[in-house]
C-alpha cells in the first residue's frame, strides 16, 4: 500500500464519524506522524504532539507501569489509550505486535466512540497488514 | 453469669450512666455525645473513655445502629453493624479485630454513622466471656488512620459526588492528593496496583481523564482523571469503558466543576 491509499483509508475513516476532525498514522517507535486526515488545515506543530502524547501513552513509563497493571506485561503496552481534556477527545489504538504503529483520533466530546473504536481498530489492521 | 444477673447489671449500669450524664443528653435512644469534631471522632471519645468492658451501641435518629465489644479503650470486636456493600467493611464483623483491620473498621464506622447526624450511645455488659485485652484494636490506631468521610469530605462537593456515584460502576477506586490516598473503595488487590502506578504517571497540568485498556485484564480498564489538585484511579470492567469514560469526561468539560 504507498502513502495516497493509507491517507485514504484515514480520510475514509474520519468522514464515517463527524465529530472527528483529525486521523493521525504514527510510528510510535519514534512518535513521528506518517500520514495524517484533518478537517481542516492543522500545524504540524500540533501534529508532532499528537504523536508524541500517542508514544507517551502506548510505549512511555506510565504506560509500561499500567500494562503490567492490565496484566500486558512490562515489555508489552496497554492496546489503546483514551484522552480527553476540557474539550476534546484523543484516542490512541496501538497495531498489535511487532508493528510499532499507532492510530490516532481528535474528537469532539459528543463523538460515538461505542461505534467508532471498533471500526478505527479494524482500519488500524489494514493499514499495518499492508504496510 | 446468669442471665438474670447479667440484665439486672445491664440495666443498673444504664442507671448509673443516666445519673452520671447531664439530664438533657439522655434520651431514649441513649446517651447523646457530644460532637464538636463530628460523629466519627465522638465515638473514638467513647471508645477511649471505655476501660472495663462493655458493648457500646451507638444509634443516630435517622436508624443506623452499630454495636461494638469494647475494653480497655479498644475495639475488641464489631457485634452488630448494617450488611455493608464494601467486602473489607464486612469483613471485619462479628470476628476478633486486629491492629491490621483499623482501616476497614474506620470505613466502617464511617459509613454506618452519617458525619453530621447527632449519635447516642448506650453501654451495656457484653453477653460473651472475656476476650484476651491484647486483642482488638487501639483508639490510637483508628485515629492513625484517615477517616474516609473526613477526607471524604476535603474534596469539592461534585467531586464526591462523582466519586461516590463511580463506586457503583467501579471495580475499585483510589483518591490522591498530593499523592496521598484520600478515598479507598473496591478491590483490595486493585487498589495496591492503583498505588504502584501512581508514581510514573506524569502529573497533567489541566483537568484529563485517562483510559488504558489491554494486556491479559481485557476485561478491565484503568482511569485515571486529573482534576482540582486531585487524581483519580478507577478499575472499570471493558464493557463499562464508554459509559465510565463519557461521564469522567462530562465532568472536566464542564467549566463549573469547581
Amino acid at each position: 500500500m504507498n502513502s495516497v491509499t493509507i491517507g485514504e483509508e484515514l480520510a475514509a475513516l474520519r468522514h464515517r464519524y463527524p465529530g472527528c476532525f483529525v486521523v493521525a498514522f504514527a510510528d510510535l517507535s519514534t512518535g513521528m506522524v506518517l500520514a495524517v486526515s484533518t478537517l481542516e488545515k492543522t500545524a504540524q506543530e500540533k501534529l508532532d504532539a499528537l504523536g508524541r502524547t500517542a508514544q507517551s501513552c502506548l510505549l512511555g513509563q506510565g504506560a509500561s507501569a499500567v500494562a503490567q497493571v492490565l496484566g500486558a506485561g512490562a515489555r508489552n503496552s496497554p492496546t489503546m489509550a483514551l484522552q480527553a481534556g476540557a474539550h476534546d477527545i484523543r484516542c490512541f489504538l496501538r497495531a498489535p505486535a511487532p508493528a510499532v504503529e499507532a492510530l490516532c483520533l481528535v474528537l469532539t466530546p459528543e463523538a460515538d466512540l461505542d461505534r467508532l473504536l471498533p471500526d478505527a481498530t479494524e482500519a488500524l489492521l489494514r493499514l499495518t497488514v499492508e504496510a | 453469669m446468669p442471665r438474670g444477673e447479667n440484665d439486672d447489671t445491664a440495666r443498673f449500669m444504664r442507671a448509673i450512666a443516666g445519673f452520671s450524664a447531664a439530664p438533657e443528653t439522655v434520651t431514649r435512644l441513649g446517651r447523646a455525645l457530644v460532637q464538636s469534631g463530628g460523629a466519627l471522632e465522638a465515638m473514638l471519645v467513647e471508645i477511649n473513655e471505655t476501660v472495663l468492658r462493655r458493648t457500646l451501641t451507638f444509634r443516630t435518629d435517622a436508624g443506623a445502629t452499630l454495636s461494638l465489644d469494647v475494653s480497655e479503650r479498644r475495639v475488641l470486636r464489631v457485634v452488630d453493624a448494617p450488611v455493608s456493600e464494601d467486602k473489607r467493611c464486612a469483613s471485619v464483623v462479628k470476628r476478633v479485630l486486629t491492629a491490621e483491620d483499623a482501616k476497614p473498621l474506620m470505613r466502617l464506622l464511617a459509613d454506618c454513622i452519617p458525619p453530621d447526624d447527632q449519635v447516642y450511645v448506650v453501654s451495656a455488659l457484653p453477653d460473651d466471656p472475656a476476650t484476651a485485652v491484647f486483642e482488638g484494636i487501639s483508639v490510637r490506631d483508628l485515629m492513625d488512620v484517615k477517616a474516609p468521610q473526613d477526607t471524604a469530605a476535603e474534596l469539592p462537593k461534585r467531586l464526591a459526588d462523582m466519586v461516590v456515584q463511580g463506586k457503583n460502576n467501579m471495580r475499585a477506586m483510589t483518591c490522591y492528593a498530593d499523592r496521598e490516598a484520600l478515598v479507598r473503595w473496591g478491590q483490595n488487590d486493585l487498589c495496591a496496583a492503583a498505588d504502584s502506578i501512581l508514581p510514573s504517571l506524569l502529573p497533567d497540568p489541566g483537568p484529563s481523564v485517562t483510559l488504558w485498556h489491554g494486556g491479559l485484564r481485557e476485561d478491565s480498564a484503568l482511569l485515571v482523571i486529573s482534576t482540582e489538585g486531585f487524581v483519580i484511579c478507577a478499575f472499570c470492567d471493558a464493557q463499562d469503558v464508554s459509559r465510565c469514560f463519557g461521564a469522567w469526561q462530562a465532568y472536566i468539560s464542564n467549566p463549573n466543576h469547581t
